[in-house]
């Protein structure tokens, strides 16, 4: 509660507490058509947008449309900030921000960076250090920051893929590019689904008898390694030796 | 940050390579675990588990309250974790936030899941009234591996909590609870996962790792398990990269560990609750 | 070249000046292109994104400005009981110049300059004489049929609260311009759902159609921006043109001609001549920047 009431000293608010109307996927009885949507094939991506370049101010910046989720990434760095411990190799921070209004099915974002946030931040990082030669750069810091201003699903695969390609925008060296993407487990028919919908999440990780759940997984092609695993939900074991 | 030196790390490499480790352990042995339920006398459940320095307590408190308006027929579970400043000093300031935030999720992700704990069980008047369920972990001392000893804590935790009687007149939407000790009601625990946490350390990786192998470790893979072997949450953590192949291992042997973990941990809180009635502690610190 | 723009950057936007032009090519009172384009996200009731300046999308490399301002406002609307004060609900503007548009700012709490500026929107917003919040009432209905029509009449009377935030992609300078188009081609936009509450008490927005509330826009506002460097006044200027800017004057007009409001920083003076000339281009600009909203309904 305290936290709340810092945040919204700087900003403007309603005289009264408001709620915002549940989506109408939330309407009783829904689940099986949520689910019965899925208007592509189960290996199939939606459609993809890249553009580089699009931040004038930063250094690298990057532009990623999956469908109806939209990310935007700007990285500012390498700089020096006053007051740093001397190390020698530069320190990646990442900051990743939901917009206020990203996401339709739950209530507006906070403007201060909540739980979820603070972990997708990390993981971003764990994610994307392995693949940078922080070597070259030392007493400095690379700063990543990435706005997700609408949230369809998978918000954190693309922040990745955005934050890779900002990152070599910006000239940053790297071992490799990290390329990360999603997949389901639909708790219904037990079926393995690539890059789910937000809707899709939400019914999967509510899981039933056959688990069901989004893994994310960042990995670095030339390379062949994984830089970062991620599971919400339940998956059975015999499903992850496919 | 605890810190080793250099040809300290290079012993400890070698070691797993060999798979002996520096107390003996096989890399994919757990230090014994101890756990005892009931300690806190003023929650409604508690658990602690020591993992030789580790030492975690785990209290669950119950309220009733409102629920969410996505879920009204659901009950709401709180998790916070916090570390001790005075058991490490690198759970001070910001490093203790975002490791408090990390174990934080890690085990509210292993508990919200709906196939593993049945919240619809903990609604009182649908729509109304449903109860919050407090989960709140201690890390008194850190000897590594502070993951599983909490999700260990948890499961405990869940399984001594008496969950309170309560009287409801659905028509005036009033209700009572109950303030008698005896009438109460379990949580069924079986379906709730465990962590089991890899460390990659050189090429080797092991389980339950200490203090001065987490310090030289690239990549951390905590792995929920429940009790028929699904895999029930992943998460990645440390800076390095793995390959797949090992990613594969790691999830088959967690499968296998976390399966024991649980028939073990089950046998002790069925033990332990069938002694609650006889024994009594008082003051949690003495051990028996 | 662009060291010595980067180390010299006064002088080398004097060279420029002193034969009237500016070095993106533009002359003093030449604005920059406005772009918008709206309804981009689905998750919120209405949005709008505006670009001025580059709104071809062309790449620079190396960053260091020059590539035009970027905004994005996207609105929410919530459900609260009416106040005295707010009988019809009410619309919040909040502005975040996220550390991801310029190495000026930082994550944390907003700076003064962002919170300045949701004031003076928030001001213009609420003003009654541009927009008309008379419609926003709640339709709300009962999602299964009940018999009783006491039943039907307990649904409280509800209004609408209207977050708009305003997130700046990209700030090279007129952000204030940007942030009010984006803000009023949002509003323009907004659909309101009709309710339907369930047994629990739980409110579901309806999907959105022909029946779908908007909000009344009586008047566009469109504002322009001008820097005063030395004695020259420069129309729509970038971030390193304010930077080396005296004073900053921003003319908010209507879309019928009149003067909304004038708001200036700084401490210079401008003389009445110059500051005719900027009303002049002012009003100028608001018509086109308004044939452009309008054409994004």
């Amino acid at each position: 509660m305290a936290a709340r009431r810092v945040e919204e000293r700087y900003r403007s608010n309603a005289p009264v507490t408001t709620v915002r109307p549940l989506h109408h996927s939330f309407l009783p009885g829904s689940q099986a058509t949520n689910l019965a949507k899925r208007d592509r094939k189960r290996n199939e991506f939606r459609q993809f947008f890249m553009k580089t370049g699009i931040i004038g101010q930063a250094s690298g910046s990057a532009y990623l449309e999956m469908a109806n989720t939209k990310i935007i990434c700007g990285i500012y760095g390498p700089r020096q900030i006053p007051k740093m411990e001397f190390s020698e190799k530069a320190k990646l921070q990442c900051d990743f921000k939901f917009a206020t209004f990203a996401e339709s099915r739950r209530e507006r974002r906070k403007y201060t960076a909540d739980k979820e946030e603070k972990e997708f931040s990390m993981l971003m990082v764990q994610a994307l250090e392995s693949s940078l030669i922080l070597e070259k750069y030392p007493k400095s810091v690379i700063d990543c920051y990435v706005i997700v201003l609408e949230n369809d699903g998978g918000a954190l695969n693309g922040a990745i893929t955005c934050a890779s390609m900002a990152l070599a925008n910006a000239g940053i060296e790297m071992y490799d590019l990290v390329a990360a993407a999603s997949i389901g487990l639909n708790p219904l028919n037990g079926e393995i689904l690539l890059d789910p919908t937000e809707a899709e999440e939400i019914e999967y990780k509510k899981g039933g008898k056959k688990g069901g759940g989004v893994v994310t997984i960042g990995f670095m092609p030339g390379m062949n390694e994984i830089t970062q695993i991620w599971q919400s939900g339940q998956i059975p074991q015999e499903k992850w030796l496919l | 940050m605890f810190k080793i030196s250099e040809s300290e790390r290079e012993y400890l490499v070698g070691g797993i390579l060999q798979n002996v480790r520096n107390d003996g352990r096989a890399n994919l042995d757990f230090r014994s675990i101890v756990v005892k339920t009931g300690v806190l006398t003023q929650t409604h459940g508690s658990a602690r588990v020591q993992l030789a320095n580790t030492d975690v307590l785990v209290g669950i408190k119950l309220e009733t309250g409102e629920p969410e308006a996505q879920a009204p027929h659901h009950g709401r579970i709180h998790v916070s974790v916090e570390c001790c400043p005075s058991a490490s000093p690198e759970f001070e300031g910001r490093g203790g936030e975002s490791l408090n935030n990390e174990l934080t999720l890690v085990i509210e992700r292993i508990i919200k899941d709906t196939s593993s704990f049945d919240l619809s069980k903990f609604s009182i008047i649908p729509g109304k009234l449903v109860w919050i369920i407090y989960i709140d972990a201690m890390v008194l001392d850190s000897g590594g591996n502070l993951f599983d000893a909490i999700s260990l804590g948890t499961r405990a935790a869940l399984h001594n909590t008496m969950v309170p009687h309560v009287d409801v007149n659905i028509e005036a939407e009033e209700f009572t609870v109950s303030d008698d000790p005896e009438s109460f009601t379990r949580i069924d625990v079986s379906d709730i996962p465990i962590s089991v946490t890899f460390c990659k350390i050189g090429s080797g990786y092991v389980v339950d790792a200490s203090i001065e192998e987490e310090s030289c470790m690239s990549v951390r893979t905590t792995v929920g398990v429940n009790k028929k072997g699904n895999i029930c949450t992943l998460q990645k953590g440390g800076h390095g990269s793995i390959d797949p192949t090992t990613m594969y291992q790691m999830i088959a042997s967690a499968k296998k560990i976390g399966m024991r973990l649980i028939e073990g941990l089950d046998k002790t809180l069925h033990t332990e609750s069938n002694d609650l009635q006889s024994k009594k502690n008082i003051g949690f610190f003495i051990d028996q | 070249m662009e060291s010595f723009r980067k180390i010299y950057s006064s002088e080398f936007h004097k060279k420029f000046l002193a034969h009237n032009v500016r070095p993106d090519g533009r002359s003093l009172d030449d604005a920059r292109n406005t772009k918008i384009s709206v309804n981009s996200f689905g998750s919120s009731n209405g949005s709008a994104f505006v670009r001025i300046g580059n709104t071809h999308g062309s790449q620079k490399l190396g960053g260091g400005g020059g590539d035009g301002t970027s905004v994005t406002c996207a609105i929410v609307a919530e459900v609260g009981p009416p106040t005295d004060a707010t009988p019809n609900g009410q619309i919040i503007v909040n502005v975040e110049m996220t550390p991801i548009c310029s190495s000026r700012f930082r994550t944390g709490k907003p700076t003064e300059e962002a919170q300045a500026l949701g004031h003076w929107l928030n001001e213009l917003v609420r003003s009654p004489h541009h927009l008309s919040l008379e419609d926003m009432k709640v339709k709300m209905t009962r999602h299964e049929a009940v018999e009783d029509d006491e039943e039907e009449d307990s649904l409280p009377g509800m209004v609408w609260y209207l977050y708009a935030d305003v997130y700046c992609i990209n700030h090279d300078g007129s952000i204030g311009d940007a942030a009010l188009i984006a803000l009023f081609s949002a509003i323009q936009n907004v659909r309101l759902p009709q309710l339907v509450v369930t047994k629990e008490n739980q409110m579901i927005a309806m999907p959105i159609d022909a029946s779908s509330g908007r909000i009344n826009i009586l008047h566009h506002l469109v504002p322009t921006t001008f820097a005063i460097i030395d004695e020259q006044v420069l129309v729509d200027p970038s971030a390193e043109e304010e930077e080396l800017s005296s004073g900053l004057l921003t003319i908010v007009t209507r879309s019928d001609g009149s003067l909304v409001t004038i708001r200036k920083s700084g401490g210079t003076s401008l003389d009445d001549e110059k500051l005719k000339q900027c009303m002049k281009t002012a009003a100028e600009r608001c018509k086109t920047v308004e044939k452009e909203i309008k054409s994004q309904r």
